[in-house]
């Protein structure tokens, strides 16, 4: 189970000011706190100068993984409250949607590994942006997280299943050579009807690359088989148009100007080696969390009592 | 061909890895619920090849369902990924 413990509001250090009339959204504090997390391992300065954008202010927030944390900001003069949930050590969040503003504002948190403590980045789009402390850090219900956390469980298992499969699959369909050029070099090489020789790259991005007779690449193409196909199911498909017709991925596909783009995974023999060293384990769910309230016995109450 | 003691096979890729509808040659009724699968796939836009072994050039691209090949996979139809860009020729 992940900490849930929410921060306390006083934790919160606002190291810009709002703008004139907007001080009460910032929780009635008009002037800038001092620093009052000691266990800050870096300077103030240091750590707004990475991540400050012109235009933009910084707040420093303290929360945990698991927690809620409301935010209150303006964009192009209106004044929205977002509720974010923290789920990892980078949260993206694009905190705009569902407004009247036209503006894009991207909130990027940085965890610190130390103190838990979150950096906010904001683009040139934000006119100011502060964190709204009274309402800030809203535990989430136990029952609710912990279901959330068994289905992100079983996603990842269903995940890992179907790149098995599908891996395996793909190395019923080629031989020796081009299933050790693809453990090796994260791509195997065949040759089309066309007479053209191809190269499929194992990568989400589906590209396909064609080479000349010195075995440069003179062409790439991207092309999907649908939503959360796993890679090696796009290969099987790869392999199967390219050798009986070429021209019917090569109209489908989109042609890619950056050949460059043309390559593997930079992790491609972690995820082949992982999917053939056999079917992912089945996860053990946890235990449900238990929200009856505990049996009292009479001793128990004489006791308290006392 | 098929072996006439192992049962046919057609693979559907999808994002489960891929999903076998197998059929008996012998059996008109599981030849039968196997040629509706393979027609409503290539009306959905999936493309029927029969799956060579390992290494073999694939020998067919299949419009009509054949109960005596031994292993289809059926491939869903190719869409453009990057927004479209010229090639660039070196």
């Amino acid at each position: 189970m992940p900490d849930i413990q929410v921060a306390p509001a006083d934790r919160f250090a606002v190291l810009a000011r709002p703008p004139a009339g907007l001080e009460d959204l910032a929780g009635g504090r008009e002037t800038p706190r001092p620093q009052t997390n000691a266990r800050r391992p870096r300077p103030v300065a240091e750590r707004t100068e990475r991540t400050r954008a012109p235009g933009a202010n910084t707040n420093d927030i303290t929360s945990t993984v698991g927690a809620y944390l409301n935010l209150t900001y303006c964009t192009t003069g209106t004044v929205t409250v977002s509720n974010l949930y923290i789920t990892g050590t980078t949260d993206t969040a694009q905190i705009c949607t569902n407004t009247v503003t036209t503006g894009t504002t991207t909130c990027v948190y940085y965890a610190d590994d130390l103190d838990n403590m979150r950096e906010r980045f904001l683009t040139d789009h934000s006119t100011w942006v502060f964190a709204s402390m009274a309402n800030s850090g809203q535990r989430e219900d136990p029952v609710q997280a912990w279901e959330r956390q068994e289905k992100a469980k079983q996603a990842e298992y269903e995940k890992k299943l179907a790149a098995h499969k599908a891996v395996h699959l793909l190395f019923s369909l080629i031989d020796d050579a081009q299933q050790q050029m693809l453990l090796d070099k994260g791509y195997f090489e065949l040759d089309g009807a066309d007479g053209h020789r191809y190269r499929l790259i194992y990568h989400r991005h589906g590209n396909v690359a064609r080479l000349d007779r010195r075995g440069k690449v003179t062409h790439c193409w991207c092309g999907h088989y649908g939503e959360d196909i796993p890679v090696a199911d796009t290969l099987v498909a790869q392999r199967l148009v390219l050798e009986f017709d070429p021209q019917q991925y090569l109209v489908g596909a989109n042609p890619v100007s950056q050949l460059s783009w043309c390559k593997p995974f930079d992790n491609y023999k972690d995820v082949l080696r992982e999917a053939l060293a056999g079917a992912p384990e089945m996860p053990v769910p946890e235990p449900k969390p238990d929200l009856t309230p505990p049996i009292v016995t009479e001793e128990e109450e004489l006791v308290a009592a006392v | 061909m098929a072996n006439a003691l192992e049962p046919g096979q057609m693979r559907v890729l999808d994002k489960t890895g891929d999903s076998a509808i197998q059929w008996d040659k012998n059996s008109p009724d599981e030849v039968a619920a196997a040629r509706e699968a393979f027609n409503s796939l290539t009306a959905k836009g999936y493309t029927a090849y029969e799956a060579s072994k390992s290494g073999e050039k694939t020998s067919k691209k299949l419009t009509e369902f054949d109960p005596d090949i031994q292993r289809l996979v059926m491939v869903p139809k190719v869409k453009g990924g990057y927004p479209t860009a010229e090639p660039t020729y070196e």
